[in-house]
């Protein structure tokens, strides 16, 4: 049923965001961010459960800390540089949308810097005898 | 074994998992092909550690074997010194051992020619030795106390006439012997020279000492 209040936020927000637009477009993207938030942040508490299903899972097949730790980490990296580009791209600004999307897209690459670092280490401890 | 294997391929196949789910998750593709590269080092990281317990095992046996061989040595160079003053040692004792030994048998020996050959009782035959550069043992000096036998004594007196003459093996020099009378001379210079004779001696070092029966 939360589908259905979510999408209800959502056409009620479109609305009123149709109609303050022609008035007041600042107001508008303030709406706009605001229902987005508001949809994101109810929709955290889905997320969290359907990561302590996948903690507990990791935690019994007894999966490397640092492993999971990583893919959270990525998860949560993923959705929020993803939120901000849009938000920042419904306001008109695709450069910023862009620059945020960047920065995800790094921090992604420097949470593999320690694995990269261990399995080079190891490479390079397995060829010279 | 059974356990670990289960355990490993339990892990791979639960991140392969996550990550086809991340895949649904990620809110657009621009993002995708980051994150697939490092799902995909996770993944191999997953795939690989065995190997890096066994690498790590390896280095592990490695610095236990060279300190282990470090000990080895440090506890080996310090017995090494001992050992071999333990041999000296021994060696010194077996030497003593074998000269004590060769000059009770020398004296015997002696002491039973004599007797045998020249019919008197030897009191004491004292025979000294010592170890030259060739650790070999060299006769030094033999030293025979004798008495010529009354013709009437028999041996049961002859141990007890014994006691009273063993106090008196002073050193004596040849110089100081100074037999009785002539008989004994030429009794001594016989011993002397069959001594000679047989154990390829000098005569300065054989001392005689030839005593009056009682």
């Amino acid at each position: 049923m939360e589908i259905i209040q979510v999408v209800g936020i959502g056409i009620i927000a479109t609305f009123l965001v149709l109609v303050i637009k022609e008035q007041k477009p600042v107001f508008a993207f303030l709406l706009a961010t605001f229902t987005g938030i508001v949809i994101f942040i109810a929709l955290a508490g889905k997320i969290a459960e359907v990561i302590r299903v996948l903690e507990h899972l990791a935690t019994q097949a007894r999966v490397n800390n640092l492993f999971f730790e990583t893919i959270l980490k990525i998860v949560g990296i993923a959705y929020i540089a993803e939120f901000g580009a849009q938000v920042t791209r419904d306001a008109g600004q695709g450069s910023i949308a862009s620059k945020i999307e960047l920065a995800g897209k790094l921090l992604i690459m420097v949470m593999a810097i320690p694995i990269i670092t261990v399995i080079i280490e190891t490479v390079i401890q397995i060829l010279p005898a | 074994m059974v356990e670990w294997l289960t355990d490993w391929i339990k892990q791979i196949i639960l991140l392969v998992l996550i990550a086809t789910f991340l895949d649904l998750l990620l809110p657009n593709h621009s993002m995708e092909r980051y994150v697939k590269l490092v799902m995909g080092l996770i993944i191999i990281m997953a795939i690989l550690s065995p190997i890096f317990k066994l690498i790590k095992n390896d280095l592990n046996l490695a610095n236990l074997a060279t300190t282990i061989q470090h000990k080895w040595n440090m506890k080996e160079m310090s017995p090494i010194r001992d050992i071999k003053e333990n041999a000296d040692k021994l060696q010194k004792n077996q030497d003593q051992l074998i000269q004590k030994q060769t000059e009770k048998s020398m004296e015997k020996i002696i002491k039973q020619n004599i007797q045998t050959k020249f019919g008197v009782e030897v009191v004491q035959a004292k025979v000294k030795t010592e170890l030259n550069r060739n650790h070999v043992l060299e006769i030094k000096q033999i030293e025979v106390v004798t008495r010529t036998k009354s013709i009437n004594q028999k041996s049961p007196t002859k141990t007890k006439s014994m006691e009273p003459v063993a106090p008196v093996h002073v050193e004596i020099t040849p110089t100081i012997i100074k037999p009785s009378n002539q008989v004994d001379k030429s009794l001594a210079k016989e011993i002397t020279e069959y001594l000679k004779q047989s154990w390829q001696v000098t005569t300065e070092q054989i001392h005689i000492l030839i005593e009056a029966p009682r």
